[in-house]
C-alpha cells in the first residue's frame, strides 16, 4: 500500500494501517532522534511522541510535502525542544556545563575498543546543537542541502557553511581513531 | 593547504559546485596529494557518520505507539461519555421538571377565579399571595390535592 493509502486507512481508524507507517518511518525518526539526542532514554519517548503527533495530524496532512520529510520535521523539532528542555533543566538544577560530555578515547583506548558506533555518536554529541542538525539530517538521514534547508527552515547557503563547519570540527575530533574509520 | 580550495572540498560532497569551481578543485587534486588525503579522510569520515545511524527504537516499538494511541483515544472517547450521560440525564430531569411546572400551573389557573400571577401559584385572590407564602405546607398539599 502507499503512504496515501495508509494514511487514508488511519483517518478511517485502522490502527493496523497505522501501525505499517509507523515501521515504515521509525528508522529515519530512530537516525533524526537518536542523532540528536544520543542513545538516551528519552529519545524513545520522543520517538512516539513524533508518531503520536503525526497521527493528530492525519486530518490535516494534505501531502504537500512528503510523509517522510513530513515526520522528519516532526522529530527534528521535538529533539530540539527536548534538547531544550535539557539545557533549561540543567541550568536549574545542575552546575555541570552543557559541554561537559563524555571525552572521545585517545588513540590508545580507540586501539582497544575500536572506532566504534558510540564513539562516532559521542562525537556528534559533542557538536553545537545547530550543527548537529545538519549532520544528522544531510550526513545521516542522507537528506539534499536543499531539503535540509526546508525541513530546519534556514537558507541552503546557512546548511552549507555549518555542514562545512562541522565536518571540520567532527575529523578533529575522530582524527584520533582516523585510520580505523 | 588553501582554505579556499578546502571549501571548494567540503562543498563539492554537497553538489554545490559550480563548473569552474569543480575545474578548480579537479586541477587541485591533481596537484596535491595532501588533498587526496584529505578527500579520503572526509570521504571515510562520513561514510562511518552514515554508518553510525540508529535504525530502531528497539523491539515492538510500532506495538507501543499504537497501543499508546489507543490508550488516548479510549481516554478521550471515555470523558466524552461521561459528559453526555450526564447531559442525557440532566435533560430528561429537566423535561419532568418543566412538565410538572406546566401542569401545576394549567391546573392553578383552572381552580382559580382569573388570570393572574396570584391564580398561577394557586392563591384564589391577589391578596393571597402572602398567604401563600406563610401558610404551612401541609394545609398547601391538603388544598392542592
Amino acid at each position: 500500500m502507499t503512504d496515501q493509502e495508509l494514511i487514508a486507512a488511519a483517518r478511517d481508524g485502522d490502527d493496523g494501517a497505522f501501525k505499517e507507517l509507523v515501521m515504515r518511518y521509525e528508522p529515519v525518526v530512530a537516525a533524526t532522534v537518536i542523532g540528536m539526542l544520543g542513545n538516551s532514554p528519552e529519545a524513545e519517548d520522543i520517538g512516539q511522541e513524533t508518531f503520536i503527533r503525526f497521527y493528530r495530524a492525519l486530518g490535516s496532512f494534505r501531502g504537500e510535502s512528503s510523509v517522510k520529510t513530513y515526520i522528519t520535521r516532526i522529530a527534528m523539532n521535538q529533539a530540539i525542544n527536548e534538547i531544550r528542555r535539557r539545557q533549561r533543566s540543567r541550568k536549574v538544577f545542575s552546575s555541570t556545563p552543557a559541554e561537559e560530555l563524555p571525552d572521545i578515547p585517545d588513540e590508545r583506548q580507540a586501539h582497544d575498543t575500536g572506532p566504534d558506533r558510540e564513539l562516532i555518536e559521542q562525537a556528534i554529541q559533542k557538536l553545537d546543537d545547530d550543527f548537529r542538525a545538519v549532520v544528522v539530517l544531510r550526513l545521516i538521514d542522507g537528506y539534499s542541502t536543499a531539503e535540509t534547508a526546508e525541513i530546519l527552515d534556514i537558507p541552503v547557503g546557512t546548511v552549507l557553511s555549518r555542514l562545512s563547519r562541522a565536518q571540520k570540527k567532527l575529523k578533529s575530533l575522530l582524527r584520533p581513531v582516523a585510520g580505523e574509520l | 593547504m588553501e582554505e579556499r580550495i578546502l571549501e571548494l572540498l567540503y562543498r563539492s560532497f554537497d553538489g554545490e559546485l559550480d563548473p569552474d569551481e569543480k575545474a578548480e578543485l579537479d586541477s587541485a587534486l591533481a596537484a596535491s596529494p595532501e588533498l587526496r588525503r584529505e578527500r579520503d579522510e572526509l570521504l571515510a569520515m562520513r561514510g562511518a557518520v552514515k554508518s553510525s545511524a540508529a535504525e530502531s527504537f528497539g523491539p515492538f516499538f510500532a506495538e507501543r505507539v499504537v497501543r499508546r494511541i489507543t490508550e488516548e483515544r479510549q481516554r478521550e472517547g471515555g470523558g466524552a461519555g461521561f459528559f453526555e450521560s450526564l447531559q442525557y440525564a440532566f435533560r430528561r430531569v429537566a423535561l419532568v421538571a418543566a412538565a410538572v411546572a406546566a401542569f401545576l400551573l394549567i391546573y392553578n389557573l383552572n381552580q382559580g377565579s382569573g388570570i393572574s400571577v396570584a391564580a398561577a401559584f394557586g392563591a384564589q385572590e391577589a391578596g393571597d399571595i402572602e398567604e401563600v407564602l406563610t401558610a404551612p405546607v401541609d394545609e398547601m398539599l391538603e388544598e392542592l390535592l
